[in-house]
């Protein structure tokens, strides 16, 4: 395209919103500009095709760009911030790092001002928006299960991402302080979907994962006009500490016997347990004071059913 | 502050850091695994460390203050002891000593086969799942829906 070629629509931006704007303009035969800040991710840059994959959550794959640093990252400055900086400067997106979770907002959300007296409403609602919730979720293809009383009828085309000894735990502890839980959607493919191999792990994710699916949809959303590829989606083994506890499952109860770890001592000394208490202090997250809720909830986790 | 500006850890400080590393993560004979201070595991450490160099050096450097520079000659009780008490309230220097030493740790693969896992990366073999146990929903499916319905007025109508 020429430097001075104009353009009928300009999109700034190849992540979520960005590049399913592009794709749903596509057809209309307009002529479409969208800048990314950022290149084309290649899937053997990812993480998960290395031994190293959890370390490089940290550095080249870290979601802070403070962090992170490479070279289409420039600082940002969040220090007066609760809500720290979370991005990714690429084709993509922050899509490229968002671990596929994929809630929606409430209809409450909609309406805070005349609701809660707070700010202003929206100028459309949730249910205007309804049918495209449900259409996104077909396009992205999510998955998830229906019958959540905490929010809508809804209704993911695939079935939900397996609890694993992790979730297991989570809901028995859940279910134990009376808390409400449900399994997440997730923009993970869990069956075959439309011409795409479903992921061959379904786990909680995190930064850095193999796109496969999340990511990977962007780039085919801009690619107009290419084929959807067909590729094996794949994760990574998921947050550290549900995959420390997922390694430690075979041998938890002689772990616990046995090994001595000079972390908190806590709740039973259990290694993912403290791993997950002190990975992010508050102080780290920019959280000026903590509820009773998380330690109300890793009391619960500890106890046994 | 010459110590400062190097680019890696110097020796002692390696030493150091074995010492509290092997504390953290002793070795355990029985189940096979190896401790966080083998030669191998530390050296993956400290090429690990990166842009954690500056938190590490005032882990490193904390921990011998607090024991008066004798880690090394502590029992193992006074060791753990002693690095319980400084991580509860170490805030970001104990975070990264944590996760260099961990994440180094856990890529081992003495340590993955020890505990089950295939020495490999995730990527393109992948794992699989277990579905575990949905009937622990039952109790939640049995609640009323309490999602605020945005269309209903206080009063109850829509």
């Amino acid at each position: 395209m020429a430097g001075n070629e104009k353009v009928d629509v300009l999109i700034i931006g190849s992540g979520a919103s960005g590049a399913a704007v592009a794709w749903s303009l596509a057809e209309t035969k307009m002529r479409i500009l969208c800048l990314e800040q950022g290149d084309w991710m290649k899937p053997t840059d990812f993480p998960s095709n290395g031994r190293d994959w959890e370390a490089r959550r940290y550095t080249d794959f870290e979601i802070s760009p403070n962090r992170r640093g490479r070279d289409t990252d420039y600082p940002i400055n969040d220090d007066n911030s609760l809500m720290k900086i979370a991005n990714f400067n690429g084709v993509g997106g922050g899509t490229i790092i968002y671990t596929a979770h994929w809630p929606r907002m409430h209809p409450s959300d909609f309406k805070v001002k005349s609701l809660d007296g707070v700010a202003d409403d929206w100028p459309v609602d949730y249910w205007a928006l309804e049918t495209f919730y449900e259409e996104n979720d077909r396009m992205m293809g999510v998955s998830g299960l229906a019958g959540d009383p905490g929010v809508p009828p809804r209704h993911p085309p695939m079935p939900p991402i397996g609890l694993g000894k992790t979730g297991t735990r989570y809901g028995q502890a859940m279910n134990r302080l009376g808390w409400h839980w449900w399994p997440s959607d997730s923009s993970i493919a869990t069956t075959d979907y439309e011409g795409r191999a479903r992921l061959h792990q379904s786990r909680p994710l995190h930064a850095g994962l193999r796109p496969g699916r999340q990511g990977q949809h962007r780039h085919h959303l801009l690619a107009a006009g290419h084929p959807r590829r067909r590729r094996a989606a794949h994760a990574l083994p998921g947050a550290r500490d549900h995959d420390r506890r997922e390694r430690h499952g075979r041998r938890r109860d002689l772990l616990r016997r046995r090994r001595r770890r000079a972390f908190p001592a806590g709740r039973g000394g259990d290694p993912g347990l403290q791993r997950r208490r002190h990975a992010a202090p508050a102080a780290e997250l920019g959280l000026g004071q903590v509820s009773e809720r998380p330690r109300q909830f890793v009391a619960a986790w500890s106890a046994r059913t | 502050m010459a110590a400062a500006l190097e680019p890696r850890l110097s020796d002692v400080e390696i030493n150091d850091l074995g010492k509290i590393a092997g504390t953290m993560v002793p070795e355990d004979t029985a189940l096979g695994m190896p401790g966080a201070d083998d030669p191998a595991i530390l050296d993956d450490i400290v090429k690990s460390i990166g842009r954690d160099l500056p938190l590490v050096r005032e882990a490193l450097a904390a921990i011998a203050a607090k024991s008066g520079g004798a880690f090394a000659g502590m029992d193992r009780g006074a060791r753990e002891a002693l690095i319980n008490e400084w991580y509860a309230g170490g805030g970001m220097p104990a975070v990264a000593l944590g996760r260099v030493i961990v994440g180094a740790y856990y890529r081992d693969d003495r340590v993955l086969v020890a505990i089950g896992h295939e020495a490999r990366a995730p990527f393109p073999k992948g794992y699989i799942l277990e579905q575990g146990d949905w009937s622990l929903l039952d109790a939640v499916r049995k609640r009323q829906p309490f999602w605020r319905d945005d269309r209903v007025t206080p009063a109850g109508e829509r």
